[in-house]
């Protein structure tokens, strides 16, 4: 009798947030604009209320994955995301089109958090910054004194030993003995447009910290002594995009000669080492900035389906476990490790020399200031 | 498209006759070929009863696209991709650079969905351009190379030992070898191998910024004495290498796009190969990142995904590299043996605008050799009043006075210009 009245109990709920969402969409809240004629949207399942999400590009693989959308469909939603840079998606992306934003830090989410009205905020998994490159260029940076060898094993990259080459202008041709890359490009690490990416953000968080003597940059004085480092890092790359799986997909496809040197998330890397397609090569090498930062992916809701997404996210665990099997770091650890353990894809390390990003203010000022050198 | 002939030494006038009228049309024909002259990909949807994938729109859905001419060949791949998603493409053209400054202002927004060009560098130099884009995904990639013709460059022992950038400039103010290249005001590989060749005869290094834009004019000057021909595209570019080909005069290689270059030796269309000249301190790669544009409603973001979803699937890259001798953009499918062993540098695009217009401007101006255009007008009394009006116009704005008759803002008379 019990389990009669349960079934019919989440019957009715699932009804009722059906309900809601026609009602939602109905209301104008979603598809205003021109042109979305079908209530559900063009391609959620008819039964299932359509949610729209608008998120960094690293999460977009996760979303679109048959499993996640069936687990969604057990409650009876249907996510649709949209992928924009984080910053882009606090500053230029009209979000009355969506029931929720998943930026890919704490900083980025803030500075949503402060514009929008939000229903909930949930950080249902995290991933450290990695910067990747391959065992010759490797090898050519440990030359340097800028890669070096973790006595665990893995390979970790001194960000305080890269910006004294920076500064220098060092091209890869100048490393002595060098045969392996002689390219006449000066050596920097490719990232993504600090104007508009988070990942690149977080380099700056990074690479800030270092420059300032190893301190989080608090104050303006300290903004302003660290710039013109920071002015090199990115303005010397040139043309940077402005979404970061689009340099990680030329890194796999398009190899060292385009990107020696990648700053990533390093869920994009377990990612592919978990998918076992063949993408990693053996001589594709993971290694840790020191210090690092963390990317908290942050779930920002705008309307109660959102908070919905956002609380099973960070909740159920088979979304947990899946969140893993694309190489994010879950709240609970065993969730990531088991999987990864299971994949036989070696375990990453517990890293210790993590450092905190800026507050808000003065990594924005920082982005602000780097803006107007363009 | 119009192909100018520059000549330096022994200038023989080569009067063009060209009635008033002609003028006009050869104006509009410098110009890309304005919207609404739309060539349309025609690639019916098969039915299938089948339910899809739960991306692919159950209805057919049509996408409106301002694109390059250079993705023309992706007409037999964008067949399969209709067949396979339910999402067709009606292309418009344009040049890169003009296509880019349409979005840019948000006018191509009122007529498309989407934008496909060569590369989306030079757009997202523009302040705010970003605003007008939704999503990008890079479906291809080919970098802007050197083909010369076999015997030539085995001459120049290229075929053995890869130039680099400098080397090739030194070859070519020796009139060792000429070359033809597309306008960098107009094309995308024109001007993506002024940027390659600006950034490494520079020194290498960083990005290219003003001061060493200017301090590398004279280098450039030196490298662009050899051009003999060019063209405001790529393929128009081929078209008139190839007519050259076996003829006395014409010259010794062509810079283009990688996949352009594989195209002609895979065609019958040339007296003798060319060697690919991949300058060892790096070139410009195009990666076709095709656009959504903001703005777009649901039913054509669901549209998009399903569509660029299907292009990077590696049965879609495999047939994009056969079809159009591109590089996948994917790591699971390999490039073929076509695309050699060597390692591909990439070489740091400008980030900032008035670097790449200031590079422009110069090469138009100073860098690159001197043109004659004769123009002869008709000034009989059939031309009397609105016709010779806008004769008048035309030649004053190619002067460089008021009145636009392209948006680019780079279509006037240059300095040196006779």
């Amino acid at each position: 009798m019990r389990r009669i009245i349960g079934v019919a109990l989440s019957t009715l709920l699932v009804l009722g947030m059906l309900g809601v969402g026609a009602w939602q969409l109905l209301g104008g809240r979603l598809p205003s604009r021109a042109g979305a004629a079908s209530p559900q949207g063009a391609s959620s399942p008819a039964n299932l209320a359509a949610v729209r999400a608008v998120v960094g590009s690293e999460k977009k693989a996760f979303f679109a994955d048959p499993d996640v959308k069936a687990i969604f469909a057990r409650s009876g939603i249907s996510v649709d995301v949209d992928t924009a840079g984080s910053r882009e998606i606090a500053t230029s992306t009209d979000l009355k089109a969506y029931h929720l934003a998943f930026p890919s830090s704490a900083p980025a989410a803030e500075r949503i958090k402060r514009k929008t009205e939000t229903l909930g905020v949930y950080s249902p998994f995290y991933s450290p910054m990695a910067i990747v490159s391959f065992q010759p260029i490797v090898d050519l940076l440990e030359r340097v004194g800028v890669a070096k060898k973790a006595p665990a094993g893995y390979w970790t990259f001194d960000v305080n030993a890269y910006l004294k080459l920076v500064a220098k202008g060092t091209r890869w041709d100048q490393i002595p003995g060098n045969t392996s890359y002689p390219a006449t490009k000066t050596i920097l690490v490719t990232t993504t447009d600090v104007r508009r990416s988070n990942s690149a953000a977080m380099y700056l968080a990074m690479a800030s910290y270092a420059a300032n003597g190893n301190r989080i940059v608090s104050s303006h004085n300290e903004t302003s002594a660290v710039l013109p480092a920071m002015r090199r890092l990115f303005l010397g790359q040139g043309f940077t995009e402005s979404s970061t799986e689009a340099p990680f997909e030329d890194y796999l496809a398009l190899g060292e000669g385009k990107t020696p040197i990648l700053l990533t998330y390093e869920s994009l890397f377990l990612d592919r080492q978990l998918r076992k397609d063949g993408s990693i090569s053996k001589d594709m090498v993971l290694m840790y900035p020191t210090p690092d930062v963390l990317s908290k992916h942050t779930v920002l809701a705008l309307t109660k389906q959102g908070a919905k997404v956002g609380e099973l996210l960070s909740q159920d665990p088979d979304l947990q476990r899946l969140a893993a099997q694309y190489g994010f770091r879950t709240t609970n650890p065993t969730t990531f490790r088991d999987t990864l353990t299971k994949a036989q894809v070696a375990l990453p390390p517990e890293l210790m020399n993590i450092v905190e990003p800026p507050s808000y203010e003065v990594l924005e000022s920082m982005i602000a200031a780097l803006e107007k050198q363009y | 498209m119009i192909t100018a002939r520059m000549r330096t030494c022994n200038p023989r006038r080569v009067a063009v006759v060209i009635a008033a009228a002609c003028l006009l049309a050869l104006l509009t024909a410098c110009t890309p070929p304005p919207a609404g002259e739309s060539s349309r990909v025609d690639s019916t949807p098969a039915k299938t009863t089948a339910p899809g994938p739960p991306s692919r729109p159950s209805e057919p859905v049509t996408l409106r696209v301002l694109a390059g001419s250079e993705v023309k060949d992706m007409t037999g791949v964008l067949e399969e991709a209709s067949k396979a998603t339910n999402v067709r493409l009606r292309f418009d053209y344009t040049g890169t650079l003009e296509g880019s400054k349409a979005v840019a202002a948000g006018k191509a927004a009122e007529n498309y969905d989407l934008i496909w060009f060569s590369s989306n560098r030079y757009l997202s130099l523009i302040p705010d351009a970003s605003k007008r884009i939704a999503a990008s995904t890079k479906i291809m990639a080919s970098p802007v190379v050197l083909g010369v013709k076999r015997r030539v460059a085995h001459e120049l022992g290229w075929d053995k030992k890869t130039p680099s950038w400098s080397g090739i400039a030194q070859a070519a103010e020796a009139k060792k070898f000429t070359y033809g290249m597309t306008d960098p005001s107009a094309s995308n590989s024109g001007f993506s191998a002024l940027v390659g060749v600006a950034t490494a005869l520079s020194g290498g290094g960083a990005a290219l910024d003003a001061q060493r834009t200017t301090a590398v004019a004279q280098d450039l000057r030196r490298f662009f004495a050899a051009q003999t021909m060019t063209s405001g595209s790529s393929g128009w570019l081929a078209d008139q290498f190839v007519k050259k080909s076996g003829q006395r005069g014409g010259p010794d290689g062509i810079i283009n796009y990688e996949s352009v270059l594989l195209g002609l030796n895979a065609s019958d269309a040339l007296s003798e190969p060319l060697t690919i000249v991949t300058p060892k301190d790096g070139v410009i790669t195009a990666d076709y990142p095709l656009t959504l544009l903001n703005g777009a409603d649901n039913r054509t973001k669901d549209a998009y995904s399903a569509l660029t979803d299907w292009l990077r699937t590696p049965v879609a890259q495999k047939m994009i590299m056969d079809q159009t001798s591109r590089r996948p953009a994917i790591p699971s499918v390999k490039p073929d043996r076509r695309f050699g062993q060597h390692m591909l540098v990439e070489l740091p695009f400008p980030a900032q605008r008035a670097v790449a217009d200031d590079l422009i401007t110069a090469y138009l101006n100073t860098i690159r050799r001197a043109t004659q255009t004769i123009y002869v007008l008709d000034l009989s009394g059939s031309m009397r009043g609105n016709r010779i009006r806008s004769v008048r116009r035309s030649l004053i704005s190619l002067a460089g006075g008021h009145g636009k008759i392209s948006s680019s803002g780079f279509a006037v008379f240059r300095e040196r210009r006779k």
